[in-house]
Order: C-alpha cells, then sequence, then structure tokens
C-alpha cells in the first residue's frame, strides 16, 4: 500500500482555487481508499469462505457461495410478488447444484456468520482502540493494555459461573470493563510523572488485579463444567459463533461505531489536549464519556462473544496511522477495514493451519507482540 | 461591538495564595490590548481564567454582559479564540488538519468540514503564507513555524477576540513583526485582541491600551505612552530603562535597556531615573 497521505500534491498556485484543489485531494483521496479497502475487503472474505477444513473443492465451495448470493438476491427481487400475490412470478437460480447439500450447510451456517464476527469484531476493537488513544492522548494505549480486556473479561466470567446467560455476560463485562478503564484513568492521573508512560503502567496495574480476580473465579469454578468453558473462552474463538450471538453483537457494534464515527472529528480536538479542545468548543465531559462508553462497550461484547484477543486495538490504528496519517475523520473508518481484514487473515490461519482449532487470541499475541516491538522502535522517527 | 469585563476577578490554585486579585478591567474589540508582567505573576493564568480553564475564585468574568460560565463551550469558542504558550502534539497531525480544527465551533452536525470551512482555511493559510509547509505533519515543523500555524488555525476560527498568550515568543526577528503585523490586520477587522508579552517595543508598536500586571494585580492600566515609563518598567524587571521618542520619520517610542556595566552612571538606579524626569519637565 502506498503512502496516500504522504503524497498528496502541494498546491501550486494560490487564490481562491486553493480551496476547491484541498475538496479534489480530499475526494481523490476518499475513492483511493474506498477502492483498495473494496478490493482487500472482497479478496479476504472470499478467500475466507474458500478456505477450511471441510473436505470439498474450492468451485464446489465457490459456486455454492454465488448460489446462495443470487438466491438471496432474487429473494429480494421477488419481494413484491410476496407482498402483492397477483404479481405471480418467480425467479430460477441460473447456477446448476452440483454440491452437496452439507457445502451449502457449512457456507451459510457456520462460515458466512463467522466472517461477519470476525470483520465486525476486528474492525470493532481496532476503532475502539483507536479512540482510546486520541481520548488519552496516548498512541500506546488499547483496550487490552488499559485493563478494560481484563476487566470485562473478569465480569463476563462471573457470570459464566453463576451460569446467568448471555445477556448478563455481555452486561457484566461491560460494567466490569467500563470499571476497569476509569481506575485506570483515576490511578494515573493521581500519579506525577510522564502521563504517557504512567498511563500504560496504571494499566498493566489494573489489568493485573483483574487478572488475578478471573484468576479466584477459575479457581473456584467447578472442574467440569464452568472452568473448562471459561478457559477455552478465554483463549479466544469464533468457534462457536451462533446465530443469536450474532444479533447481539452485530447491532450493538454497529450502534457504537456509529456513534464514534460522528464524532471522530472531536476525537482530534480532544487529542490535542482539554484545554485546547474546550476553546475550540467541544464538550469535553460529554463527549469523552460517549467515546468510553461506546468504546468500553465494543470490548465487552467482543469479549462475551469470542474471548480475549489482545493487540488488535494498539497495532491496527498504528499501522493504519502510518499509512494514512493521524487524522482520525480518516483514520477510524480506515481502521475498522484494516483490522476487519488482519482479524479475517488470523482467523483463516486459526482455524485451518493445524487439524484442532488454535485460539485466535494466541495468534493475534504471537504477531501483535513484535509488531508492537517495530513500532516503539520506529517511534523515535516520529510518528508517535 | 462585544467587550469582556473582567470584574473583581481573583484567582487562587490552591485556595490560600491567591495568584491575583480584585483585578478589573474591560477589553473591546477593534483594540489591541497588551499585558506587561514579569514571569510567573499570573499573566497565562488570567487568559485561562476568561476562558473558564480555571475557575476564578471570585469575581467574574463577561462576555457582551452574559457570565463567561453560562456560555457553552462551542459558542463561547464562536467568540473567543485563544492560542496557548506552550502545546504538546501527541499525533502529528498535518499542517491543514491542524488549521482545518479551528472551525471545529462552525462545523455541521454531522462534523464535516464544508466548502465555506475550507475557504475560511486557505484564507488563514495565505495571510500566514503558509501554502508551501500545507501537507506537512507538523512535529517537523521548527518552533516557529508552529507558532504560525496556531495563529493561522485562530484566524480561521473567526471569533470575536483573540486571546494571545506571548505570540512573539520562538520567533525570530521578521515573523515577530509578521505576526505583529497579522495582528493589527485582525484588529482592521474587528476583532478584539488581549495579548500578553514581554517585549515593551510591541505594545509601543500596536498597542491601544496597556496593562502592567505586578504584585497580583494591574498597577497601571492606559495608553502605552502613559503607562509604559522607565519607572513602571523598572518596577516590573528591576533594571534601568530609557525611554526615547523617535523625531518625525517614525512617530513612536522605544525603550533602551541599560547594560549593568559603563551604562548606569554609579550614582544608582532610582537617582538616574529621578534626573531623567527632571531633564524631561
Amino acid at each position: 500500500m502506498k503512502k496516500l497521505y504522504r503524497t498528496a500534491n502541494v498546491p501550486r498556485n494560490k487564490g481562491p482555487g486553493m480551496a476547491g484543489q484541498i475538496e479534489e485531494q480530499e475526494k481523490s483521496f476518499f475513492w483511493k481508499a474506498a477502492f483498495i479497502i473494496t478490493a482487500a475487503m472482497a479478496v479476504t472474505i472470499l478467500f475466507c469462505i474458500l478456505s477450511g477444513r471441510y473436505s470439498c473443492t474450492r468451485t464446489e465451495v465457490f459456486y455454492a457461495f454465488l448460489h446462495g448470493i443470487v438466491d438471496r438476491f432474487f429473494d429480494l427481487l421477488e419481494l413484491p410478488a410476496k407482498i402483492f400475490p397477483s404479481l405471480d412470478y418467480a425467479l430460477a437460480n441460473p447456477i446448476p447444484v452440483t454440491w452437496d447439500s452439507n457445502v451449502e450447510t457449512v457456507i451459510w451456517t457456520i462460515r458466512v456468520p463467522r466472517i461477519l464476527a470476525v470483520i465486525f469484531i476486528g474492525g470493532g476493537l481496532a476503532v475502539s482502540g483507536a479512540s482510546y488513544q486520541c481520548l488519552f492522548r496516548n498512541p500506546l494505549v488499547s483496550e487490552s493494555i488499559l485493563g478494560v480486556s481484563s476487566g470485562a473479561s473478569f465480569g463476563a466470567s462471573i457470570s459464566i459461573l453463576l451460569t446467568l446467560g448471555s445477556g448478563f455476560t455481555t452486561l457484566f463485562a461491560f460494567c466490569s470493563g467500563a470499571l476497569a478503564v476509569t481506575l485506570t484513568y483515576l490511578s494515573s492521573k493521581l500519579l506525577r510523572g510522564n502521563q504517557t508512560l504512567l498511563l500504560v503502567l496504571a494499566g498493566s496495574v489494573v489489568s493485573s488485579i483483574f487478572s488475578a480476580g478471573l484468576s479466584i473465579i477459575k479457581y473456584i469454578a467447578p472442574t467440569e463444567t464452568a472452568l473448562p468453558e471459561i478457559t477455552f473462552w478465554l483463549m479466544g474463538s469464533f468457534a462457536k459463533i451462533s446465530g443469536s450471538s450474532l444479533r447481539l453483537l452485530i447491532p450493538l457494534i454497529s450502534v457504537c461505531l456509529l456513534l464514534l464515527l460522528r464524532v471522530r472529528w472531536q476525537m482530534n480536538v480532544l487529542a490535542l489536549g482539554d484545554d485546547e479542545a474546550k476553546t475550540l468548543g467541544v464538550n469535553i465531559a460529554r463527549t469523552r464519556l460517549l467515546i468510553i462508553v461506546c468504546s468500553t462497550l465494543i470490548t465487552g461484547v467482543s469479549v462475551c462473544v469470542c474471548g480475549m484477543i489482545g493487540w488488535i486495538g494498539v497495532i491496527i490504528p498504528q499501522i493504519t496511522r502510518m499509512q494514512i496519517g493521524p487524522n482520525t475523520r480518516r483514520l477510524i473508518p480506515c481502521a475498522f477495514f484494516v483490522g476487519a481484514v488482519f482479524l479475517m487473515i488470523v482467523d483463516v490461519v486459526c482455524r485451518t493451519l493445524l487439524v484442532a482449532e488454535i485460539p485466535v487470541g494466541i495468534v493475534t499475541s504471537l504477531i501483535g507482540a513484535p509488531i508492537f516491538l517495530l513500532i516503539l522502535k520506529r517511534a523515535k522517527e516520529g510518528w508517535l | 461591538m462585544s467587550v469582556i469585563s473582567i470584574q473583581d476577578a481573583t484567582f487562587s490554585y490552591d485556595g490560600k495564595a491567591e495568584i491575583f486579585s480584585h483585578l478589573t478591567c474591560d477589553i473591546e474589540t477593534d483594540q489591541i490590548f497588551c499585558i506587561l508582567g514579569p514571569n510567573g505573576i499570573g499573566k497565562s493564568t488570567l487568559l485561562k481564567g476568561i476562558m473558564n480553564l480555571h475557575p476564578l475564585l471570585n469575581g467574574r468574568v463577561q462576555l457582551d454582559g452574559k457570565d463567561i460560565r453560562s456560555y457553552d463551550a462551542k459558542e463561547l469558542a464562536k467568540k473567543i479564540a485563544y492560542i496557548p504558550q506552550t502545546y504538546q502534539l501527541v499525533f502529528p497531525y498535518q499542517v491543514l488538519d491542524l488549521i482545518l480544527m479551528g472551525r471545529t465551533p462552525h462545523l455541521n452536525s454531522m462534523n464535516r468540514p464544508a466548502k465555506k470551512d475550507y475557504d475560511k482555511v486557505m484564507e488563514a493559510v495565505e495571510a500566514l503564507d503558509l501554502g508551501g509547509v500545507l501537507h506537512r505533519p507538523c512535529n517537523q515543523l521548527s518552533g516557529g513555524q508552529l507558532q504560525m500555524v496556531m495563529l493561522a488555525r485562530a484566524v480561521a476560527q473567526e471569533a470575536d477576540f483573540l486571546l494571545l498568550d506571548e505570540p512573539t515568543s520562538h520567533l525570530d526577528f521578521g515573523k515577530q513583526m509578521e505576526t505583529l503585523n497579522l495582528i493589527l490586520k485582525m484588529k482592521k477587522r474587528g476583532v478584539g485582541i488581549l495579548m500578553t508579552t514581554h517585549n515593551p517595543d510591541h505594545a509601543f508598536l500596536i498597542g491601544d491600551r496597556v496593562a502592567i500586571m505586578n504584585q497580583g494585580t494591574f498597577t497601571s492600566v492606559g495608553k502605552p505612552e502613559e503607562v509604559i515609563t522607565e519607572e513602571n518598567l523598572h518596577s516590573i524587571y528591576h533594571v534601568p530603562v530609557r525611554i526615547r521618542g523617535f523625531g518625525e520619520d517614525i512617530n513612536r517610542k522605544i525603550c533602551i535597556p541599560l547594560r549593568e556595566e559603563g551604562e548606569i552612571p554609579s550614582t544608582g538606579i532610582e537617582r538616574t531615573i529621578h534626573k531623567e524626569k527632571g531633564v524631561e519637565k
């Protein structure tokens, strides 16, 4: 990917045409980015649908997938006929069925829901990480570094231990994640010194407290039922994605994402510091609350659905920022797609590399930690 | 015409030691109001108090007869722009983006900059001649360039008042004059300016009114020629200063600080000043 942000030309002529030229550049950036993102998303989604351990040929899967899409599209076109029975018409799917019905089941009830979940969680975690980074004016933080993930896991595991059901799991995860981020922020404010570093340190302290709580819960959990459930869920896996968890995950994350998108300009201004944000007309208290609630909710939901998936929230915003610059107007939407593509690829590796599935959290850590080190090395060159 | 009126303002960080107290003055649009005072006397704190960034202990600041605390952030940002003395930029925003942030209070409900916003930004960019660095990340700029970018951002903000905390620090000789000329231009457009400065000559150059801030209050307020006197400057800075006027070609006064060796008569500073007064009379 070329550095879109840096190659933008400096306008030569002055005068009223200059503003127009800037707008042109914005537009051309938009179309370039839209093209790259669409292409990358399409290729990755297709790749994810085609690969898997169910034994069938790629062409079979491809046609079965195409058939399913055409079917759904035709269903839409037939909607008028269903509403007004007098308009009796039906469209026949032009793709002949040459595959086992199991193939279709595998694609439409296992792979597609899973990919949808991965897109929303990968993208959501990246956006919430980017939002936290602006909010705390710190490019090193993310939901896992701030302790939100361990907080949310602690809350969710209590709910699993008490077998309260998925609604409560989300609620618990959100509340305890919000508690964790508040604790981290307050304790960093109580200490004196370099706030960038202190926030990270406070986050690791809070995170370790909640991890200890989590260990207590694991210790007292019944070894036959709750303990294995908590353990495997925490490692992070998309294997258990069901229609019902999708119905919870997609609307909740979408709402949070839309709200964050709406205030993404204010995030830019907040990153300048509280005083400047205030004098530039941003209602700090309201905007902060909105960003914290939305980012924490995204983290909480994703922790409930697939356990702890670390590192996405810190490395994806960083990588995206290196490509397109720190302006959140571009960063937030782009980070969503970069996060989605990244997690889709990781998830495919997890479910195809070995016979047994590898927990996705393990792979993101293995990839994320070294990338984070590389980013820290680059930090000296002025991107942080 | 708008007025910022500071009434009996008292400020303290801890509730005990007062940084300044019982401070009263009016700042009007079409006017450049300079504050002179020694380091650490509370000039920056006063500006922050006016912007409602630090709540005052006593007294109040009114803008057009309404208490500053009753304005919401967006309304206030449309009325008063503020450039702090130092900034800590965490993310290396492009210069263009940084200036565009000045348009924040004017953005529509979707928070998306429109054609008009880009036009205003470009106007500011031209006024400060920043076209060449428009797409540079701001961490690659020098301190002076960054200062100009901040000024451009304040210009784009289109507020009635502009509060500047030492706008000429970090700037080279030419950039200082450029900044002062820009401030004059903004005054002509009807913007009211309140600036702190450490250079009394700048107050002679562009100031309409000057306040001397010392010992926790404004010790004198008035026209530069009345307020910037050798005694006043000596009481602030504790160094001997001469003030001289030019002839017909440049009708302005200037301050000349005296060197300790060879320029101060051995009779002592106080006596020197008294002698000067006698000569003037």
